[in-house]
């Protein structure tokens, strides 16, 4: 009876002394093989997905759409998926589209996202869709100013031409011909909340898994429309679009099976393990 | 010592109360000066947070050129690197046709972007050592915590409305209901502690950031 | 021909992650690439943003904010620690611009907005569907339990007291529970996306899509 108490023990106390290589080996194995051999796991589609799915079906034609955010790249990728199932969706839409970066990461990537999406093949540069220089100083002393007079801010669009050149400017000067603002940057939601929003403007937020619960108090006040969440959000939207060329979110929620019960699995093991070592150090 | 006083603390904030009062008073009263104050005001702040960019570039090579300097092993070769990658990055940059140039595209993804795409992806690796040794129930507070962490946890995963169908829609009513709620108290306690900040700036209990001499 | 970007790219990740074995020169040399390639990115976007930002000097004459472009380059004095109060002025413009621009900002969306929006679902509780009710009802206790938690001026006493005691406790309760669900969701989020993007582009860069 000792020897097995003895030995139940030591198995306990042997898990929670496991070394953290062993951890992580299996979870890059339980992350990889869905690549290699992926299992399709179904998902439903949120509540919050399907609106701005709908929403977006339903913007007349001649929108004139914002794509404006900050973020640093590594992080962009989490809201890549919905961002280039957005660019999907309109792509065939009569909407011309303004980047306005926030920060020097989104600069290239919305650029880069418009390219693997292939939406630039589709649409003229200079009268469908334009990319305009980023501008110093952070969205609190950016964003007001392109509200009310976006020439004002912005002089030249990234390859240096004029924007009094740009066929798309000759109509959009101002909040006014703003039809909606879209955030892929993942966490500009506050700055937007504060600057876009007092001007009428519907906002839509591609917005990382870690602010999603943070920025619903904007959603409940009415001052952004809707949020995907995170690159479940995104594997969502891009079910609702079909196939995208990143389909980045659909990979990540077949790896996401096996490593979140791997997570469940330890915190369990975890738990029970410290209530039974705590049982045995009271007992001695 | 009294005309070090004035300008190194007080026309400073001189200046800081001629850039804050007409931008806060514009949004409140519609006055056409107000207007055209703050628009330049605003194209002024930009033109000075143009030169923040470079700072970096500075801060960072008097950094390395100290590591190079102090010739600790393996360290002063790293020094060498960083500080030839940067200017070599900046001159292929400037070279190739900068930002919507494709050689200058291919190598922003290729290495900055896979570079930082890795360090982050470590976060997988070690929430999986957090979630094993950090997430325990010790008391009460801990328990409320898991527990109330499992719910999204569970719900955004797909197997979790396998187990119930509901569970993705009960994990967007907590998200949507206590979280929520809760992320509003902070952020309605954070707007008036930033107001309280500003106040204190203004009436200069905090220097904030202007640099004493 | 050989794209040599993709073979260095696919090093660079396959080094970081080496961190997870030991931490070595080769992790070393991926963070000082990542360090030198965000600063040198920084500096090519500042060098084509001041062809931007010097156009109404340069094209429009607007030669005013000639006064700005010299006063941002005393920025630099920051690095010199007997010269840092020339940064002061700079920064002070800066400052005010943006204080003045947060605080107007804060005050309206996060501060009356948010007070509006509970006070409207305040008002949404009679007459809507049960479970409606149930959540705007909730949703006004637990922020109003929370709110207590920060509340560092006076303490209230006597009956009160013992009132705003167990709100206060309730409300850490509920903050937990709140920042809980949050973490809970961002298990999933950012660390794992990251990391099925890296090995998804490295996959891709090998098949040669780039």
């Amino acid at each position: 009876m000792k020897k097995e108490e003895g030995a139940s023990v030591s198995i306990w106390s042997k898990a929670q002394s496991v070394r953290a290589e062993w951890l992580w080996l299996v979870t890059l194995v339980l992350i990889i093989v869905p690549l290699a051999v992926p299992p399709h796991v179904p998902f439903t589609v949120n509540q919050s997905t399907l609106r701005i799915y709908e929403y977006v079906k339903k913007l007349p034609d001649g929108s004139v759409i914002v794509s404006g955010g900050s973020g640093q790249w590594a992080f962009i990728y989490e809201t890549s998926a919905a961002f280039m199932a957005f660019l999907t969706q309109i792509k065939n839409k009569d909407v011309k589209l303004i980047i306005f970066p926030l920060s020097t990461d989104s600069l290239m990537f919305e650029p880069w996202a418009v390219k693997v999406t292939g939406f630039d093949k589709v649409k003229e540069y200079g009268k469908d869709w334009v990319v305009l220089n980023y501008v110093p100083g952070g969205a609190d002393i950016t964003l007001p100013a392109f509200m009310t007079n976006i020439r004002g801010l912005c002089r030249t669009d990234v390859y240096g031409r004029p924007l009094d050149e740009l066929p798309i400017f000759k109509t959009v000067n101002s909040y006014k011909d703003i039809t909606l603002w879209v955030d892929c940057g993942a966490n500009s939601i506050p700055s937007l909340a504060r600057y876009v929003a007092p001007y009428k403007v519907p906002i839509l937020g591609f917005v990382h898994s870690a602010y999603y619960g943070m920025f619903q108090p904007y959603i409940a006040a009415g001052q952004v429309y809707e949020m995907t969440n995170g690159i479940r959000g995104g594997g969502e939207y891009e079910k609702l679009v079909g196939y995208t060329p990143w389909n980045l979110g659909t990979v990540t929620m077949d790896s996401y099976q096996l490593y979140s019960i791997y997570i469940l699995a330890l915190v369990i093991i975890a738990n029970i393990g410290t209530q039974m070592l705590k049982k045995e150090e009271k007992k001695q | 010592m009294v005309s070090k006083v004035l300008y190194r603390t007080i026309l400073p904030y001189v200046i800081f109360m001629i850039c804050f009062v007409p931008v806060l008073s514009n949004y409140y009263f519609d006055v056409p000066i107000l207007r055209s104050v703050e628009t330049e005001l605003r194209n002024w702040s930009t033109l000075i947070g143009l030169t923040a960019m470079f700072l970096g570039l500075a801060n960072i090579t008097i950094y390395y050129y100290r590591e190079i300097k102090r010739r600790k092993h393996l360290e002063w070769q790293f020094g060498v690197y960083s500080i030839a990658l940067t200017y070599a990055w900046i001159i292929y940059g400037l070279s190739q046709g900068g930002l919507t140039s494709p050689a200058y595209n291919e190598i922003y993804v290729f290495v900055k972007g896979h570079s930082e795409a890795a360090q982050i992806g470590l976060l997988t690796f070690f929430f999986v050592t957090a979630a094993f040794r950090t997430f325990r129930a010790k008391n009460m507070q801990a328990l409320v915590l898991l527990i109330f962490a499992f719910i999204p946890f569970i719900g955004v995963a797909p197997w979790g409305e396998q187990i119930w169908s509901g569970w993705p829609a009960f994990s967007e009513w907590i998200l949507g209901g206590i979280t929520m709620a809760g992320s509003r108290a902070i952020l309605i306690a954070a707007s008036v502690g930033l107001v309280a900040m500003v106040v204190r700036i203004v009436l200069r209990y905090e220097k904030g950031g202007l640099i004493r001499g | 021909m050989i794209n040599i970007w993709i073979p260095i790219g696919i090093a660079i990740a396959i080094a970081t992650w080496s961190f997870l074995i030991k931490e070595s020169p080769l992790f070393r040399w991926a963070e000082r690439t990542f360090i030198s390639a965000a600063i040198g990115h920084t500096v090519v976007v500042g060098v084509y943003t001041l062809r931007d930002r010097y156009y109404p000097i340069t094209v429009q004459g607007q030669y005013l904010l000639l006064i700005p472009a010299a006063l941002g380059y005393l920025y630099l004095f920051v690095l010199w620690r007997r010269g840092r109060w020339v940064a002061s002025y700079p920064i002070a413009i800066t400052m005010g611009v943006g204080l003045a621009t947060q605080v107007r900002g804060t005050i309206d969306a996060d501060f009356l907005g948010q007070t509006l929006g509970l006070i409207r679902e305040g008002g949404r509780i009679v007459g809507s569907p049960p479970q409606t009710a149930f959540t705007n009802a909730l949703t006004i206790i637990v922020t109003l339990f929370s709110l207590s938690y920060f509340l560092f001026t006076v303490r209230p006493k006597g009956a009160f007291g013992s009132v705003y005691d167990g709100m206060y406790k309730l409300g850490q309760y509920c903050l937990l529970a709140s920042l809980g669900a949050m973490a809970g969701n961002y298990i999933l989020g950012t660390g794992l996306a990251v990391t099925m993007a890296t090995i998804i582009r490295i996959i891709f860069s090998l098949q040669g899509y780039g």
